[in-house]
């Protein structure tokens, strides 16, 4: 405990920490001082022994720190401020990246929901675990739910890899009682229907396997919730009750739980009849007695044994004349969907596939936009680097976790960095950076690159929100904003100062804000000059001008945007 | 010579050093400077650990429960921060010396033949 109260510590005070351990390296300084003062050393000497031996305090300490914390989390947290703080930056941007996002994701739940409830889920009231569905496979692909009652009966008795088998049918009927005439849709089940798919009765009972056998004598049957509450209007007398089914008398004796229509979604029953043998003849209406199988399997045994045991009882039923042989059996999990022909049925699950590519390509082409849009919208951040290696050509630096982490806490730390890694690299592929540095080769405006050096060498000197001006300036010339408006807080000031080329001795400046006027000094004269391209179609550099140009522009021209022509000022 | 002797003992410091502090800490609790300077004199100053590596080690060494640090004050009333040898540290310093035992002995066998 007391370990990790130190982590926890040293991770979420770093503060603290700090100062815990300049300290702690301030002491060790002073006691090997003491100790090189005390073998003969003057103060001075021993001083300088003692930072001699400990190496940079800079450099312990970042070594130290290392240890304490989680690289990873650290880098993570970086992640996230770097994050946040790009959200901030264009609030515009990121609620339309996330309203975008939001929009995709809800989208994409919502069909997988449907598809996954239409495909996956059982009925309700249907405890789905350890159901499986029989179906039958055509040699043409062709699937069907129903077999002859002959093959229920073989399997019921046969099969040990069942805990049991229900079979259900449905038919529509007519039920007539002391309230009016109902056309309804009725399952006829086998016995242990209700116990097979674990569906509670919620009033009185389910089936007897006597009562299957009665034929239409003694005829009971199992109503839904929903027909109770509807049609019996809930009454407490419903088990009992006296009803008519195709003009055969019948007594309902149980309700089944709320939601329960049948085991399929098609099914959607609001009666359930028992079946034992074949359909009744009040119930036949033509078809035959044909019925669909659901099994529960008994415990410890698979589905892959169930298979292959139902496989094989079909094949003992190979003389059998009444039973199709051109099927072969399948067993498919439960679902309210599963077995059958249907669309759902046998195309389900590649429909769900093309709903996953779809669901994934829609999400790449998203975050490629967003991406794109924030490429295109580079931060304040990147501005000055964006003209920087337009200037001169460098390349775009690669990523810099330091850096990224850096920004924010102030432009000194990351300055010497960035301009290390910009400046003065490779040739000039936008000589005008220095011709208008100049502001003589340009004055008309037009770029004429033949009378430039291209190979001419530029130093930059970048002035952050803060820092703009003479200080960073070389030579001596010093820039800064006559802002209008808002412009104040968003300016942003390049100085370039160019040397070796044939703009030696001769400065530039560039900004940010489109209409901001520009005054700096130079050569004892002040100048002026507005902002003309603040932003350029491609995101990537700014120009300063005077003169507005009518009509549209070439990007040279563009390009060739230069300093106004230097006038005298008070 | 000083300098050949600390870039020898720099070589031969690398991966012992949580050894040779565990093994100064096992006498009693210690501040960095001091553990530096006792490492020194145990070895008649041929081991001079560098001083830069000492407080990462150190804070090494408390992250994996091996030592444990408080501060205090030193004889000149001093603010220092103490460092002392854990249960686990005492675990770690006997493996880490059997270890370096195994090790020297094949070392010294080998340049013997």
């Amino acid at each position: 405990m007391t370990r990790l109260g130190t982590l926890l510590r040293r991770s979420l005070l770093r503060g603290a920490a700090d100062r815990d351990l300049d300290e702690e390296i301030r002491f060790h300084l002073a006691r090997e001082t003491e100790r090189h003062i005390a073998g003969g050393l003057s103060r001075p000497e021993a001083e300088r022994a003692a930072r001699m031996a400990l190496g940079s305090p800079a450099l312990v300490k970042e070594r130290t720190r290392e240890v304490w914390v989680w690289t990873a989390l650290e880098q993570l947290l970086q992640d996230l401020r770097f994050g946040f703080r790009i959200l901030t930056k264009s609030p515009a941007l990121s609620l339309t990246a996330v309203a975008l996002v939001a929009l995709v994701i809800g989208g994409n739940a919502t069909v997988f929901s449907m598809a996954h409830g239409i495909l996956a889920k059982p009925s309700p009231g249907v405890h789905a675990t350890g159901l499986m569905t029989v179906s039958w496979l055509a040699e043409d692909g062709f699937r069907e739910t129903h077999n002859g009652y002959r093959v229920f009966t073989h399997f019921s008795e046969h099969a040990s890899t069942f805990a049991s088998i229900t079979a259900y049918d449905f038919r529509r009927v007519t039920m007539m009682h002391e309230n009016g005439s109902y056309a309804l849709r009725a399952g006829i089940v086998s016995p242990n229907y209700f116990d097979t798919l674990g569906v509670r009765i919620v009033k009185g009972r389910g089936f007897g396997i006597d009562e299957a056998t009665r034929g239409t004598s003694g005829l009971v049957a199992v109503v839904s919730h929903r027909l109770w509450q509807t049609t019996f209007q809930g009454a407490d007398g419903i088990l009992g009750q006296a009803i008519t089914l195709n003009g055969q008398p019948a007594t309902v004796v149980g309700v089944a739980e709320p939601g329960f229509h049948g085991a399929i979604m098609a099914e959607l029953a609001d009666l359930w009849l028992p079946l034992a043998g074949e359909i009744p003849a009040h119930l036949d209406q033509g078809r035959g007695t044909a019925v669909a199988m659901i099994g529960r399997l008994a415990a410890g045994r698979s589905g892959r044994e169930a298979q292959a045991e139902l496989s094989t009882l079909w094949s003992q039923m190979q003389a059998d004349p009444t039973v199709s042989q051109t099927y072969r059996v399948l067993l498919v999990p439960y679902s309210a969907t599963a077995g059958g022909n249907s669309l759902v049925s046998m195309f389900g699950y590649r429909i769900l596939a093309i709903f996953s590519v779809v669901t994934l390509l829609t999400v790449l082409i998203v975050c490629a936009n967003v991406v794109d849009r924030a490429r295109r919208r580079p931060s304040a951040r990147d501005r000055p680097a964006a003209v920087a290696r337009r200037v001169t050509g460098a390349r775009r630096p690669r990523p810099d976790r330091r850096g990224i982490g850096a920004f924010g806490s102030g432009v000194d730390r990351r300055l010497p960095l960035r301009v290390v890694g910009i400046a003065g690299r490779g040739p000039v592929s936008d000589p005008c950076g220095c011709a208008r540095a100049s502001g003589l080769p340009c004055a008309d405006t037009r770029l004429d690159r033949d009378r430039l050096r291209p190979r001419a060498r530029c130093r930059l000197y970048f002035g952050g929100h803060d820092r703009a001006g003479a200080a960073d300036v070389e030579p001596a010339a010093a820039a800064f904003p006559e802002s209008r408006g808002t412009g104040a807080r968003r300016f942003a000031i390049q100085a370039l100062g160019c040397a070796g080329g044939p703009a030696a001795g001769v400065f530039g400046v560039a900004a940010d804000e489109c209409g901001a006027r520009l005054s700096f000094l130079h050569g004892g004269q002040r100048h002026r000059c507005r902002v003309r391209h603040a932003q350029p179609p491609d995101g990537d550099g700014e120009y300063v001008g005077q003169r507005q140009r009518r009509g549209r522009q070439s990007r040279a021209h563009r390009n060739a945007s230069c300093p106004a022509r230097p006038h005298a000022a008070g | 010579m000083p300098t050949s002797a600390y870039q020898d003992s720099d070589d031969l410091l690398r991966g012992t050093l949580d050894l040779l502090i565990l093994r100064t800490l096992q006498t009693g609790p210690q501040h960095g400077h001091g553990v530096g300077v006792a490492i020194a004199a145990r070895s008649d100053d041929v081991l001079q650990v560098d001083h830069g590596s000492l407080y990462p080690a150190l804070h090494r060494l408390e992250r994996r429960g091996w030592i444990d640090a408080e501060w205090g004050l030193t004889e000149n009333k001093q603010r220092a921060k103490f460092y002392r040898l854990t249960p686990a540290g005492r675990r770690q310093l006997q493996e880490e010396r059997d270890r370096w035992t195994r090790l020297s002995r094949a070392i010294v066998r080998v340049l013997g033949q």
